[in-house]
Formats: structure tokens, C-alpha cells, sequence
């Protein structure tokens, strides 16, 4: 079984951890910086997702390997990972607008629950996940929508999250960590797709990601990320995640047999 | 022999300032009392109609502010689905003079209005802006806390504004009959229950609200002395009346009443009248300006309207939307919850 994974900065600890894994499955990475992979378009000719020139098309070709398309017809099934947006999003928007019952600061502004989910949730449909699951949809085959991880818990003491952990700032984090989950699964049901999402074990008590995976995290280039980044995870995490992608498989194939 | 006509500019008689004129090119229905400067700051409210102007105004490069500013990010269309980017501060439709007089009052702590808090389905509406939060809120501590942090916004802007717009809307209201609290809307529209030992339907009469604005241009020059006001008449007839009359005859009566209101009120020398109103509803332009509904104005009847605005008052920078309706299909995206009465026919 071959299986496209398309990805941004994230796919270096799937990477690293194929490398040890004994896959049943071929995976096939198309990976570049940030949002860049929103800039695939869709070529009916070919059946496939292409980039015209830049950052986007070298980094897939050296991802994958000197591929400069995704050849939708080859791939038995396609993973996003890691492309929708980062919690971290969200709490910019918590740094302005605040639900009074999850309110950490008195300064700022107020926001319905319903108006910063919705708000949330426009930008969620922005994503480069949001426009992949669309064009993925092209090829009529599987599809499987990872998640980018929760933040580490090392977000709490870092100034990223400047309320801390306090009761009120954990709380509110939670609320936020909840409210994106449930818009990936709406995501992923709105495109048909499935969600695999990170296993209950690797999540603290605070609604993020334990420490432990955060530590060694290395870049597309091998290099160590900067202490003060909370988004990426090693190649421990990645290696749980991939078996995750390994179950929802055998899942599915259990399925198309019972069919 | 001489008599008062004799040397009258063309605009003054209905031969050549209307018969021979078109409604899309119409001159000399407008002349400024006061001149727009472009450092002024503009604050608008009112009725539905009002949102266009709030618009083009912004779009015309003017310093239209707006002190509750949404989500940076959001779409317009979702911004204004709660409230935001409609008007100057996030207080929905203020269809009655005597509303406006009531949110000045109670920005400053001169009156509590009744009732503030209305629900439907357990869910919280501010009874003054239903129509902010369509799902409304967990709880009436809820909406008295986001009203609080709303008045403030409020008063920041009546201090803030150099120019306030405001186009009148309705001369009909809901009132709590104990307190004369007015609503926006009548209970059980959006949320809420009507019941008549509380609430009460209230024609407002022309001294009523001539009187109304008075004493709110009083309220607002005793904190902003130098502000000025323009005022307007919306086009936009009643989606239904509550007076017993057939509503044409109550939209007639209604307008009447407002246009003579903002014509007594243009007597003084801060305030200025523009009239949108007669470029859209008189026979002059004989309804092409409404759709088919002869109800919702088209944009290109917002298009006239501006241009006539900006012929006084220039256009200080040129965008797709300032004066022509290439950014029209916005135009239609007013929130207009007096035009919800129309699923209860």
C-alpha cells in the first residue's frame, strides 16, 4: 500500500521515526515550510497535485525524494498532517477577545463562546488543510486528517501563554484545546475524511501534549528546535502517531472486507 | 412687477429641478451646511439604511470610527452576523430618536432601563441589541457584562466623535409601560415574551421625538461641545405596523412625521439634513431604486444617494466601493431585524 503524506514542518518527526519503524504500508512524504502547501493546485490532466516553481515545489521534491507532483492515481490512500492550525492561533485571538466564564484578564475585550468558536472556525476553513481535504477529494480515495499536536506543556511556563498555569489560564487552554479538536472533527467529517487524532496517553492534564515529546525536536533540516518552541514534537511522538495512521488502516482495510 | 420668485435659482422650481432632471444626476438637492474635513471624526447609528452610509463613507476615506472593533481577521460577513462593523459601536439598529436618548442616558448612568435581559430557548438577549448575538448568551450576568464593557465603548465614542450621523428610522415602538422603557424590537420577535400588562405599543408623535433628540444633542454637547450632527431619514418602509392601519398609510405617516422632525431639527446651526430620503422614496425616482419588494434599497440607489453626498463632500481617497456599487452585492448585506416581522405575516 502506498500512501502520500502531506505535510509542513511536522513531518520531520514522522520522518524520523519511519526510519526505525517497520512500516506495512509505503508512506511517501510531500512536506514544505508553514502554510506553502496550500499553494498545490489541482491538475485534471494529470490527475494530480502540482506546484508551479518556489519554495513549494523544491521542498516536495526533496522530500519525496525528486517527485514534483502528487500523482493522485498512484496513491492508495493520502494523510494530511499536521496542516490545520495551531492552537497557538487561537490564542492570539484569546489574547484580545475573552468568554466571560474563561476570562483570565480583565483588560480585554469580551467575546461570546459562539462568536470565538465561529471566529475560530472561519480560520480554520482558511488553512492549507482546508483547501487539501478539498482537492484530496479529487482522487476518491482515502483520506485521513492528522492534526498538528497539542502544544507542549512547556507552553504554560513560557511567555507564549502569559497567564501561566494558573487555575483560570488552564482552564481557559482546555476550553481552547477543546473547541480545536472539535472543529478537526468537523473538518474531517465535512470532507469525508478521518480523523487521527494523537493518542489519549500523550496528552497531560493541562490538554497538552506531555513534555516529553517536545524534547529533541528537530526541523526538516536536523537541526534542534530553539528551547522556546512548544508546536513541534520528537521522533518518539511521531512514531505513536504513525501507529495510529497504522490502525485507522487496518480499520479501514477490516471495513472494505466486511463490505 | 417683482414678486419672491423672480431670480430663483433652476433647483427651485419643480419644472427645472425635477421634471427636467434625472434621479441618477440630479443637482442642487444638496447644499453642506458644514464642511466634512478630513481629519473629523465620524460616528454613525440609526436605522438599516444607515449602514450603507457608514460604508461608503469608509470606503470614501473618511475617519468613521468604530470603538468595538471585531476580531482582527474576521470576514466582514461574519462581523456583522454579530453585531461588529456595522456601525460605530456594537449597538445594532437604533430605529427611534427615543432609543438614542435612552443608550445616552443610560452610557452615562442617568437611567436603567427595564427589562434589559430577555431570553428564549435558556438562552440570554440584551433586550437593546438582540440582534448582536443570533444564539444570545448562557446567562443575564452574561449580557449585563457585555453591556457594561458596550456602554463604555459608547460613552468613548460620543466623546470621541466630532460628527454624528444618524438616520432615523421608525416612529413606532415597544415600550415597558411601567417605566417607558423602549426596545428595538417588539418582545417575542427575536426573544422575549410579549405580554400587554408589561409592554405596550407607542406611536412616537413629531414633538415627541423633535423633543427626544434635543435633549440627547443636549446630553452629548455637555461632554463634546463642538460636536455636530447629520441627520437622515431612512427610505426603507416599515416591514409592518402595529397601528391599525394598512402599512402604507402607517410608512407614510411615519416618514412624514421623521422628515418633518429632521427638517425642524436642520433649523440649527449644528445640525445638517441630507436628503437621502427623497432621492430613494419620492415619485421623482419612481421606485427604480427599490427592488422588486419595493422595500430593500438597490445599490444603485445607494449609488445616487452618495453621489449626491459627495458632490458637497468630497471623496478623499478613490476605492472600488466609495461611490459606486462595484462593491455592491455588500450593499445588500444589511442587518435589519425590523425585517424579521415579515415571517410573522
Amino acid at each position: 500500500m502506498e500512501v502520500a503524506i502531506l505535510s509542513n514542518s511536522h513531518v520531520a518527526m514522522l520522518k524520523m521515526a519511519t526510519d526505525g519503524m517497520g512500516l506495512s504500508w509505503k508512506p511517501t512524504y510531500f512536506a514544505a515550510p508553514a502554510a506553502r502547501m496550500g499553494g498545490l493546485q489541482y491538475d485534471p490532466g494529470s490527475h494530480s497535485l502540482s506546484a508551479r516553481r518556489g519554495i513549494l515545489l523544491e521542498s516536495i521534491k526533496k522530500t519525496s525524494g525528486g517527485l514534483e507532483r502528487i500523482n493522485l492515481t498512484h496513491f492508495d490512500a493520502l494523510i494530511l498532517a499536521g496542516l490545520t492550525l495551531k492552537t497557538q492561533t487561537a490564542l492570539e485571538l484569546f489574547r484580545h477577545f475573552q468568554p466571560l466564564g474563561l476570562r483570565v484578564d480583565d483588560s480585554v475585550r469580551l467575546i461570546s463562546e459562539m462568536a470565538f468558536r465561529t471566529a475560530l472556525r472561519e480560520m480554520y476553513d482558511t488553512t492549507s488543510a482546508a483547501k487539501l481535504l478539498k482537492l484530496c477529494a479529487h482522487s476518491g480515495k482515502p483520506i485521513y486528517l492528522v492534526p498538528s499536536p497539542l502544544p507542549s506543556e512547556l507552553l504554560l511556563v513560557r511567555k507564549a501563554y502569559r497567564w501561566g498555569a494558573t487555575q483560570a489560564g488552564i482552564r481557559a487552554l482546555s476550553w481552547i484545546n477543546g473547541l480545536c479538536s472539535n472543529i478537526w472533527a468537523d473538518m474531517a467529517a465535512d470532507a469525508g475524511a478521518k480523523l487521527v487524532t494523537q493518542p489519549a496517553h500523550t496528552i497531560g492534564k493541562f490538554q497538552l501534549t506531555k513534555a516529553i515529546y517536545s524534547r529533541g525536536a528537530q526541523t526538516m533540516q536536523a537541526e534542534d528546535y530553539a528551547e522556546a518552541d512548544t508546536d513541534h514534537m520528537n521522533a518518539e511522538f511521531g512514531r505513536l502517531i504513525l501507529e495510529q495512521i497504522d490502525k485507522a488502516f487496518s480499520a479501514h482495510v477490516s471495513r472494505s472486507r466486511a463490505a | 412687477m417683482s414678486n419672491p420668485y423672480i431670480g430663483l435659482p433652476p433647483e427651485r422650481f419643480w419644472k427645472t429641478g425635477v421634471t427636467d432632471q434625472h434621479p441618477s444626476s440630479i443637482t442642487g438637492l444638496y447644499q453642506r451646511k458644514f464642511r466634512i474635513k478630513p481629519e473629523m471624526r465620524i460616528a454613525t447609528a440609526g436605522s438599516c439604511f444607515a449602514q450603507h452610509i457608514g460604508r461608503r463613507l469608509t470606503a470614501a476615506g473618511y475617519d468613521v470610527i468604530d470603538v468595538e472593533p471585531a476580531p482582527d481577521g474576521m470576514s466582514d460577513e461574519l462581523a456583522r452576523k454579530f453585531g461588529w462593523r456595522t456601525y460605530s459601536a456594537r449597538f445594532g439598529n437604533i430605529y427611534l430618536a427615543g432609543q438614542l436618548l435612552q443608550l445616552a442616558k443610560e452610557a452615562y448612568g442617568i437611567l436603567s432601563p427595564a427589562d434589559p435581559v430577555w431570553e428564549k430557548h435558556g438562552r440570554h438577549f440584551d433586550a437593546f441589541r438582540p440582534s448582536v448575538e443570533p444564539d444570545g448568551l448562557q446567562s443575564a450576568d452574561e449580557v449585563k457584562a457585555h453591556r457594561a464593557e458596550h456602554l463604555s465603548a459608547v460613552r468613548r465614542m460620543f466623546e470621541e466623535m466630532d460628527l454624528f450621523i444618524f438616520t432615523f428610522g421608525l416612529t413606532e415602538g415597544w415600550i415597558h409601560k411601567a417605566t417607558g422603557t423602549i426596545y428595538p424590537s417588539a418582545p417575542g420577535t427575536i426573544a422575549g415574551a410579549f405580554t400587554p400588562e408589561t409592554y405596550a405599543f407607542h406611536n412616537f408623535r413629531a414633538s415627541e421625538i423633535k423633543k427626544q433628540f434635543l435633549e440627547f444633542r443636549e446630553l452629548i454637547k455637555t461632554r463634546n461641545p463642538n460636536i455636530r450632527f447629520l441627520l437622515t431619514v431612512s427610505p426603507v418602509p416599515l416591514t409592518a405596523t402595529a397601528s391599525g392601519q394598512h402599512v402604507l398609510a402607517a410608512t407614510t405617516y411615519s416618514k412624514s412625521v421623521l422628515r418633518t422632525v429632521a427638517g425642524e431639527l436642520a433649523e440649527r446651526r449644528d445640525i445638517d439634513y441630507f436628503p437621502s430620503y427623497e432621492i430613494i422614496a419620492s415619485h421623482f425616482s419612481r421606485g427604480s431604486f427599490y427592488s422588486p419588494n419595493l422595500r430593500t434599497v438597490e445599490p444603485v440607489g445607494v449609488d445616487s444617494v452618495m453621489r449626491v453626498f459627495f458632490d458637497q463632500h468630497r471623496v478623499l481617497k478613490r476605492s472600488s466601493n466609495a461611490g459606486s456599487s462595484s462593491g455592491g452585492s455588500k450593499d445588500n448585506e444589511v442587518v435589519c431585524e425590523e425585517a424579521l416581522l415579515e415571517a410573522f405575516g
